[in-house]
């Protein structure tokens, strides 16, 4: 079992990424260490298997990718030719499809004008009408006098009234 | 008379020929460079099939752009940036439509903990876990450690080509290292 507190310094060590220093401390404690010791051989032996050529190197047609890499090449130049006239031909389209059918421009639109509505509201000046006087004392709310209310309006043909409604309220 | 590409000259010369609409000094710098393009591809992606088209992108992406990469410098740290990010591409798209490849994760048999001579992993075997092993790692600690390793940059390049700092990587490198030997010992490897 190595220990935890020098994995870091040790996978620092075994890539050869420390100072000479710190390659001195690591040394000594490897020597009194031998979890620790193991621990630096087998990331040694991740580095060796790293640095390894991968397996399949040798299915790898190489001499093939470069065909294919040869022509693509030959053919990117033919494409970047043609993108801007496909580009050229598309805009054209666009613009025919848009263009009216007879060449002719579509006739101005007469500019419109808007007259000023005023709405024709009339002045509300309310005239308040009580027909009956108030009953005094206690009024038994089944029995409310009917009291209508008259809103006359400037205009004589328009008379509000309000008239209350006298529903029983049933007793408890 | 045109000049005869020839198979030992300097990178930047066959580059410079390249740039003149030489394709056969263009070749000459694919096959220079392919096997570790294909590398890593291989190991970033976990498969075959997406490594082949990451190369493909890869080479077609330099020869649109031999005019942008400095002749000063060595082809390959920029070839291999190239690489990581078709191959994130790649990776982004899978993700996308759900077309993980299953390659890297399935048959993984226990390896016997104590193996005699009749029991030895085959190249193959081992290979399938290491890209097992890879794809349980996040992209970024699976790249840097792959730039670190495999193409053998060190770790201020590989910074430099992943655009960080080199505390981050050195720290991605590491810790990428400790995942890769949990996930062999799980497996007895």
């Amino acid at each position: 079992m190595n220990c935890a507190a020098w994995e870091e310094t040790i996978a620092q060590y075994a890539g050869g990424d420390l100072a000479a220093p710190e390659v001195r401390d690591v040394e000594e404690h490897l020597r009194s260490c031998a979890g620790c010791a193991e621990f630096a051989r087998a990331l040694e032996g991740d580095r060796e298997l790293l640095h390894a050529r991968p397996a399949e190197f040798g299915d790898v047609d190489f001499d093939g990718m470069r065909r294919e890499l040869r022509g693509r090449i030959v053919r990117e130049p033919q494409l970047r030719r043609w993108v801007p006239a496909v580009a050229v031909a598309a805009a054209l389209l666009i613009a025919v499809v848009l263009t009216p059918r007879h060449g002719k421009p579509p006739a101005a639109i007469a500019p419109v004008q808007i007259a000023e509505v005023r709405p024709a509201i009339p002045e509300v000046r309310p005239v308040l009408t009580i027909r009956r006087p108030r009953p005094r004392g206690r009024i038994h709310t089944a029995q409310v006098p009917a009291v209508e209310m008259r809103i006359t309006t400037a205009d004589p043909d328009v008379i509000i009234i309000l008239v209350p409604t006298t529903t029983e309220i049933p007793h408890e | 008379m045109r000049e005869r590409t020839d198979a030992l000259a300097p990178e930047a010369e066959l580059l410079a020929s390249a740039r003149g609409g030489d394709f056969q000094a263009f070749e000459q710098l694919v096959m220079r460079h392919e096997r570790l393009v294909f590398s890593l591809a291989l190991r970033m992606t976990g498969n075959g099939e997406d490594a082949r088209d990451a190369v493909q992108a890869v080479f077609l992406q330099m020869h649109r752009k031999l005019h942008q990469v400095d002749a000063g410098r060595p082809l390959g740290p920029w070839l291999y940036t190239v690489t990581v990010n078709i191959c994130r591409g790649i990776g982004r798209n899978q993700r996308r439509s759900r077309l993980v490849p299953m390659e890297g994760f399935v048959e993984l048999a226990a390896v016997d903990p104590a193996p005699g001579p009749e029991r030895q992993m085959s190249a193959k075997e081992q290979e399938r876990h290491l890209r097992a092993g890879l794809r349980e790692l996040p992209e970024k600690e699976r790249a840097a450690l792959l730039l670190r390793e495999v193409q053998d940059l060190s770790t201020a390049e590989v910074a430099r080509l992943l655009g960080s700092s080199e505390g981050t990587v050195r720290s991605q490198i590491s810790s990428a290292r400790l995942k890769l030997r949990k996930f062999f010992a799980r497996q007895r490897l």
